[in-house]
């Protein structure tokens, strides 16, 4: 029985502030442009909209949350799981339930799975980080039941038989971890950023590494004591959004879901944190035309309220766009590399990683190290301009974070998300106001706090 | 003109398009065309807070030269390069220096040119050429880099970007393909001037500036292609398909991207950045009304050019079929059939969507029986994009598990794509693959971005107003219309196939030459 639903199912708006269409059209002269400070352009209000109006919660402990979404006749639906890599009994489990899960549920056999799902055109999709698992299948508005019935079989009963076991036997086992000063046939920035992480989790139950001993060891037992413990009502939240009549989404969602046992939510384990060794250099030769650089350390659990800081620095120094410190120095100036960025991935309950990649012709990669470092030495012991200030709070404020209101499927996937990560709206409520008042002071605070240039492993693939 | 009167004159020019009978592919695309020429296309999303923005010009690799391929790219590249007004400190202390690397840039060329038969390459492995400079040439490379460096002092890097950014711009990125490029940005819809304000800077007031620092990122771009076992043999197979149509060419061999000139460059600008070749695209919560004076006012100064040279080359009607043997240890063995196909505006081109699906799948059944096992790759790409307003191909491509199969794979796929000519397929197969079809195009419809990029992508490949009877099309597509086309298109005189084998028994010829 769905016992909260007070919210209408139109698509969520924010509020702008001021919609005027600025400056520009104002007496500009021909070739006259003005400069981008100049334009007066509006400032945003962004009023994140109530989230108790898309909200729904079942009597077995399931909580979700259903927009509409009329743009297109799709619907989507996600499940955020409170469970991940690190929460197996056993290195690779949790890797083996999702496989599993990919097989479909259990009362459709296998290859009756591929052709649903074909003759939906769905889509099907699987990730899972150290902590957290999503689960999202995306189907036409005219299958919207098939697709939920599909769904809920996939997420309460996946297929977890011997065959499948056998196939994660074959497919699942990691590549070996070649020795420093070993060969790695297929070089590429992925691989480099694998090594870095086996490196540096290596011994962690957050490891992605998965050997066949590993595998050897795993039984169904264990693959059904992981979906029983963590795949349970109270340990996960729904995200539904699309095409759909409200009443009918929200009975069919009943009818599939209300029955799940509910269970007592499993005790979820804390990661430790990683001893990480002095700075030293790890290099693995590739035959390929360009060497992959990964430097970084470990990155202990981040409070929520450093976080604004932590991205306005990440985002001066190397966040993933085309105006950062790194960028400028390694492309712009010297052109090294088409891409030199650093990368924050947080988990919830323990350390996730602070790395910088980049890559480029071989006579370049020591001087890209260099600049790697002499950037993050800069971060750490300088103040940055009032301009990067200004830039990145924008950025992420009017940018990553509106994004994440875009339409109808970004917000209840936002406000799944949200829950799943922190059980509280908190953070999102208080976010841009946060980042607003991050100073250059908080700036370098934060550089210093999260950046140890003397622990960083540097993992070099290529000549 | 007047701002005032050239609105009102611009909006007698408005023509609001709307569907004529209700289609599951609605596409309600509002375009003004300014007295310039340019043009601008809006989809009003009222509800949406933000807005998909894009430019796109005409022009493309269609437009290089052999020697130059890449140059359109690497203009893409230089146009970050900032203007007059963003990404220098003091303009007027810095374009004096661009005027003397302009000159310099000439005696370099003219002094190349005059070298002709010294630095020619001659030999088949580039392993021959009397010399690769001369002094001279040498001198006043140095010398450019002695100005650069100048030019450096005033340089404020980020500028064509940091804005954009400061108010809440995303998806910031720009590409350039056959026959097109454009740049593209998402902002709060409020802020959507700021976009007018630094795309008419970019198209009318670039300044190359750190041209050979560039040059070699395109070189870095270039060796992750290579880094693709893939890459060289698709190339050879795109050389093999087309005679002579640019769409074939690769996007540039690292010798061209040493010839590219600062003149050739500024050539390609000044000729093709022009309103009369430009198309504005806006998806998102603005009205066009609201658009016309805001485009008008950054825009609108600019006149009229001459139109700009369109891509001469005719692919002649092919007579024979042609066949790649490619040998490689770094990829896996393969055997692929392409088939010249129509462009879009053609109207079997929106069959060969369908087609694709049907081919897949079809084959896919076919490998099954005879037991052989296989990845397929069914595509219309050419280097990176799919669809074009000129020929293109249909590519079938199967990944083989064992050598041993090419033989019997090879025969399956011939025979497979010849039956399709001859025979009916399954109308419940259609319907599938028409349903992917249609659920693929509506889960792009959620995206503003992807929208507006089909929209510009149609305007320059033929007309927006293509698009939505060529989605149309697709979704009438029937047993009979595949049929027809595949007996057309699919004959041995228009195919061309690829083997790829181990190279564990060719000689290296690169091996042994002389410099």
């Amino acid at each position: 029985m769905i016992r909260l639903w007070k919210g209408t199912t139109s698509v969520p708006r924010l509020t702008i502030g001021v919609v005027v269409l600025m400056g520009v059209c104002q007496a500009v002269a021909a070739q006259q442009v003005p400069p981008p400070r100049e334009m007066r352009l509006p400032l945003l209000e962004m009023q994140i909209p109530d989230t108790t109006r898309f909200r729904f919660a079942l009597q077995n402990g399931l909580v979700g949350f259903a927009v509409r979404e009329v743009r297109a006749p799709i619907v989507q639906f996600s499940a955020f799981v409170r469970a991940g890599r690190g929460d197996g009994n056993k290195q690779g489990v949790a890797e083996a339930v999702v496989a599993a899960m990919r097989h479909g549920p259990c009362w459709m056999r296998p290859n009756r799975f591929t052709e649903t799902m074909d003759g939906m055109a769905a889509r099907l999709s699987i990730t899972m980080t150290a902590d957290i698992t999503e689960v999202s299948l995306n189907v036409p508005a005219e299958d919207a039941s098939q697709g939920l019935r599909v769904f809920s079989g996939i997420l309460r009963a996946p297929c977890i038989e011997r065959a499948v076991l056998e196939d994660f036997a074959r497919n699942g086992v990691s590549s070996p971890t070649p020795p420093p000063g070993g060969t790695v046939e297929d070089g590429s920035l992925e691989r480099a950023v694998e090594l870095f992480n086996r490196r540096l989790l290596d011994g962690h139950r957050y490891s992605p590494e998965i050997t066949a001993a590993d595998v050897a060891d795993i039984t169904l037992d264990d693959l059904q004591d992981y979906h029983q413990e963590f795949f349970t009502p109270s340990n996960l939240v729904l995200a539904v959004s699309g095409d759909f009549d409200p009443d009918e989404m929200f009975r069919e969602i009943d009818q599939r879901f209300t029955d799940w046992e509910g269970r007592r939510p499993p005790s979820l384990r804390g990661g430790s944190n990683i001893d990480t060794p002095p700075r030293a250099t790890y290099r693995y030769s590739a035959g390929k035309l360009q060497t992959w650089i990964v430097i970084g350390h470990e990155l202990r659990r981040v409070s929520p309220d450093d976080i604004p800081a932590l991205q306005v620095m990440n985002y001066i120094l190397g966040g993933g766009h085309f105006d950062t410190r790194l960028f400028r120095e390694a492309r712009d100036k010297r052109g090294l590399t088409n891409d030199a960025s650093g990368f924050l991935e947080f988990n919830v309950r323990g350390p996730g990683t602070y790395t910088f990649r980049t890559y480029g012709r071989h006579e370049a990669a020591q001087e890209l190290i260099d600049i790697v470092f002499a950037e993050i030495e800069r971060m750490r012991t300088e103040l940055v301009s009032e301009e990067e200030l200004f830039v990145a709070q924008g950025a992420l404020s009017d940018g990553d974070f509106a994004m994440r209101f875009e339409d109808g499927h970004a917000l209840a996937r936002t406000f799944a998300e949200e829950l799943i990560r922190y059980g509280t709206f908190e953070h999102l409520f208080r976010y841009v106001r946060r980042v607003r008042s991050v100073s250059v002071e908080d700036v370098r605070r934060a550089a210093q706090r999260y950046l140890h240039p003397e622990r960083m492993a540097v993992v070099v693939v290529g000549r | 003109m007047p701002l005032a009167v050239r609105i009102v004159f611009c909006l007698t020019l408005t023509t609001p398009v709307l569907a004529q009978q209700p289609s599951s592919y609605l596409l309600p695309i509002r375009e003004h065309v300014y007295p310039n020429g340019l043009r601008l296309l809006v989809l009003e999303r009222p509800d949406d807070h933000r807005v998909a923005a894009k430019i796109f010009t005409d022009m493309g690799a269609l437009n290089e030269i052999p020697g130059e391929l890449g140059a359109a790219h690497f203009l893409e590249h230089l146009m970050f390069k900032g203007t007059h007004t963003l990404g220098t400190t003091n303009w007027e202390a810095e374009a004096p220096l661009h005027a003397v690397i302009a000159t310099t840039e000439a005696a370099l060329i003219e002094e190349m040119n005059r070298s002709r038969n010294l630095i020619r390459e001659r030999g088949v492995w580039h392993d021959y050429q009397r010399a690769e400079t001369t002094p001279r040439a040498d001198s006043l490379r140095r010398e450019i880099a002695r100005l650069d460096s100048a030019v450096a002092l005033y340089r404020d890097n980020g500028a064509m970007m940091r804005w954009y950014q400061a108010y809440g711009g995303t998806g910031l990125s720009a590409t350039t393909e056959q026959e097109y490029m454009k740049f593209d940005i998402n902002l709060p819809r409020s802020r959507v001037g700021l976009f007018m304000r630094v795309e008419a800077d970019r198209m009318r007031n670039s300044v190359f500036r750190e041209f050979d620092q560039e040059r070699m990122i395109l070189v870095e771009q270039r060796y992750g292609d290579l880094n693709r076992g893939t890459t060289p043999y698709y190339e050879q197979m795109n050389a093999a398909v087309g005679a002579v149509h640019p769409v074939f060419w690769p996007e540039g061999y690292p010798t061209d991207f040493y010839q590219y000139t600062r003149a050739y460059e500024r050539e390609l600008y000044e000729t093709y950045f022009v309103p009369n070749n430009t198309t504005i695209v806006l998806v998102g919560g603005v009205r066009l009304e609201e658009m016309i004076p805001l485009v008008d006012a950054l825009f609108g100064y600019m006149e009229r050019a001459p139109e700009p040279p369109r891509a001469t080359a005719v692919e002649p009607v092919p007579n024979a079929e042609r066949r790649v043997l490619y040998r490689s240890d770094k990829i896996a063995p393969r055997v692929e059939v392409r088939y010249l196909i129509p462009g879009v505006g053609h109207p079997d081109r929106p069959l060969f969507d369908v087609m694709l699906g049907v081919a897949r799948r079809t084959v896919e059944e076919a490998l099954a029986q005879r037991n052989i096992s296989a990845r397929i790759d069914a595509n219309t790409r050419v280097v990176h994009t799919t669809r074009f307003g000129v020929p293109s191909s249909l590519n079938v491509e199967l990944i083989l598990r064992d050598e041993r199969d090419i033989s019997d794979a090879e025969s399956v796929l011939l025979a497979t794509m010849d039956r399709l000519g001859r025979a009916e397929v399954d109308p419940a197969l259609v319907a599938l693959v028409r349903k992917h079809l249609r659920t693929d195009w509506h889960r792009l419809t959620l995206d503003a971005g992807r929208l507006a990029f089909e929209i510009g992508h149609f305007q320059t490949m033929d007309s927006w107003r293509t698009l939505q009877p060529y989605l149309e099309a697709r979704d009438a597509a029937t047993p009979e219309d595949l049929m027809r086309v595949a007996g057309r298109y699919f004959i041995p005189r228009n195919r061309t196939i690829g083997v790829v084998r181990s190279a564990s028994t060719e000689r290296n010829p690169t091996s042994g030459g002389s410099r």
